[in-house]
């Protein structure tokens, strides 16, 4: 039966049973009804300075040029220029080949991971869960540092313990694709145990029943796996590759620091492309066309990723 | 620019040259291993060397660089530029002031104790300049003093994009081992490619 909207418990002399909030509020004093907008101010300066404004602002910058801060106008010229640079177009290839090998290894470790965490008489499961989380909250500066210096080809840890088992050193960052494997497994490491956190969460979230059943009709383990698991994690997992592909689309640390833009711009990044193009020839005009093309690949690949995988639900 | 490529390629291939990824932690390794024997760089690298490579005080010496015949390897690498920025609305304050900064002898006297080599060419007759140093053995200031008739490089207004495609065509050089000429009309192309979209 409807009772009627939903009274305030706080009652008191300013409310009786027929006013909504709403029109006590609008009763209240002009001093009164500002206070929300007053505590959300902070935040919506913030947000207008830092986040709105650049936003439009480069927007601007994609049609110009930006030069001892006086802007020309110049049509889609950026435009055209980033999309005929072969530097562009070598990123570009750059990002998503290390994106297309880095997500599914990623993801599939992270898969492996949760489901051995998950295991119900794991001991020391906090201490565990711990260790495959902390990468993540490693600073990114320090831990490519790090890595730049396991892989260094003289002394690096790598190299002299391939040294100690008989074989020679490897040119990690001298060669394209040596130097790639080495992002790769920089950016694996440090990302996989977010990913299991998630998948973790998500798994507890499947039924026991459905696993018991399971053994009871006599499937093994890995059919389980197979048939519950990956199933019931279907939107962790489209959401943790959606979030990897996004963060490989927008590599930028770890390339600049450990490689460099690597040997021969083998390991150049988009963003690294829009970082020497802003930052170092000092050309807004063509960084902001070009992280404008990004934002269109990105959201191209996002709504494809949840495309594809709505389609599968309409069955 | 060809020739040195190809002299630079022959003595990677024979060797004799050590290969620094991370350029300058790199170097100071190899440096305190003893694997290094003869090392270009410039004036400025001998506080580096004190701080780092104490032990080796009294082992090493400087020479002049390398050259081919007729012309003088002597080339300024590094060191530190004012500029002023094209809107402003007071150019002649701004260029009188970095006269009055940093043409005269008290800005030297800092840049001394910091071992920094002087660009300001009367204060290679101070005092200073004539004290012969314990890690070389030889007065720092008055040997580079010697060789500072290098060639004027204008690097006019894109460096940072002929640098960038420089740095590109040197790699593919030494590490793909692409022909010289070829890979410098590259970069000469990416670069143009650069400052025409200016």
């Amino acid at each position: 039966m409807w009772m009627g909207p939903p009274q305030p418990v706080c009652g008191g002399p300013f409310l009786d049973d027929r006013q909504s909030l709403t029109e006590v509020f609008m009763r209240r004093s002009i001093y009164h009804r500002s206070v929300p907008y007053l505590f959300l101010l902070p935040f919506i300066a913030f947000f207008f300075v830092f986040m709105a404004y650049p936003i439009v602002f480069s927007l601007m910058l994609c049609f110009g040029k930006y030069k001892s801060a006086s802007f020309t106008f110049t049509g889609i010229g950026n435009f055209s220029f980033v999309l005929s640079d072969p530097l562009f177009f070598k990123a570009l290839f750059n990002t998503f080949l290390m994106m297309v090998i880095q997500v599914p290894v990623q993801t599939a470790l992270a898969l492996i991971l949760a489901s051995l965490l998950n295991v119900k008489k794991l001991k020391g499961k906090g201490i565990m869960r711990m260790v495959v989380f902390m990468p993540v909250l490693l600073d990114a500066v320090s831990y490519s540092i790090v890595f730049g210096m396991f892989f260094n080809y003289e002394n690096g840890i790598v190299n002299n313990v391939i040294r100690l088992l008989g074989g020679d050193g490897l040119q990690w960052l001298n060669l394209g694709w040596l130097a790639k494997t080495v992002l790769i497994i920089a950016i694996t490491w440090r990302w996989t145990g977010y990913n299991t956190v998630i998948m973790l969460s998500g798994l507890q979230n499947i039924p026991e029943d459905l696993y018991e059943a399971a053994s009871i009709d006599g499937a093994g383990r890995i059919r389980q796996f197979f048939a519950i698991t990956v199933p019931g994690l279907k939107q962790v997992l489209i959401f943790a590759v959606i979030l990897s592909v996004n963060g490989m689309l927008q590599l930028f640390t770890e390339p600049y620091l450990l490689t460099g833009g690597g040997p021969v711009n083998e390991t150049l990044t988009i963003v690294q492309y829009l970082y020497k193009k802003g930052f170092k020839s000092f050309d807004f005009g063509v960084a902001s066309a070009g992280s404008y093309i990004l934002v269109l690949i990105i959201a191209a690949l996002t709504f494809l990723q949840i495309k594809v995988t709505k389609e599968d639900k309409g069955r | 620019m060809i020739r040195a490529a190809q002299t630079l390629k022959a003595m990677i291939d024979a060797g004799i040259m050590m290969d620094f990824p991370d350029e300058w932690n790199d170097r100071i390794t190899a440096l305190n291993n003893g694997q290094i024997c003869t090392l270009p760089y410039p004036a400025w690298y001998n506080i580096v060397m004190k701080d780092s490579v104490a032990d080796q005080s009294g082992l090493w010496a400087y020479a002049p660089m390398p050259a081919f015949e007729g012309t003088s390897g002597n080339v300024s690498l590094g060191g530190s530029v004012a500029a002023i920025s094209a809107s402003t609305k007071y150019p002649k304050t701004a260029k009188a002031f970095v006269e009055f900064s940093l043409m005269n002898a008290n800005q030297a006297d800092i840049l001394y104790g910091q071992s920094q080599f002087e660009a300001y060419k009367p204060y290679y007759d101070a005092e200073c300049y004539k004290e012969v140093d314990a890690y070389f053995g030889v007065a720092i200031g008055e040997t580079f003093a010697r060789w500072v008739d290098s060639p004027k490089i204008d690097f006019g207004y894109y460096f940072t994009d002929v640098a960038d495609a420089l740095a590109t065509a040197i790699g593919e050089i030494f590490i793909n081992g692409t022909d010289p000429a070829q890979a410098l009309s590259a970069a000469n192309e990416a670069a143009q490619r650069a400052i025409d979209s200016y």
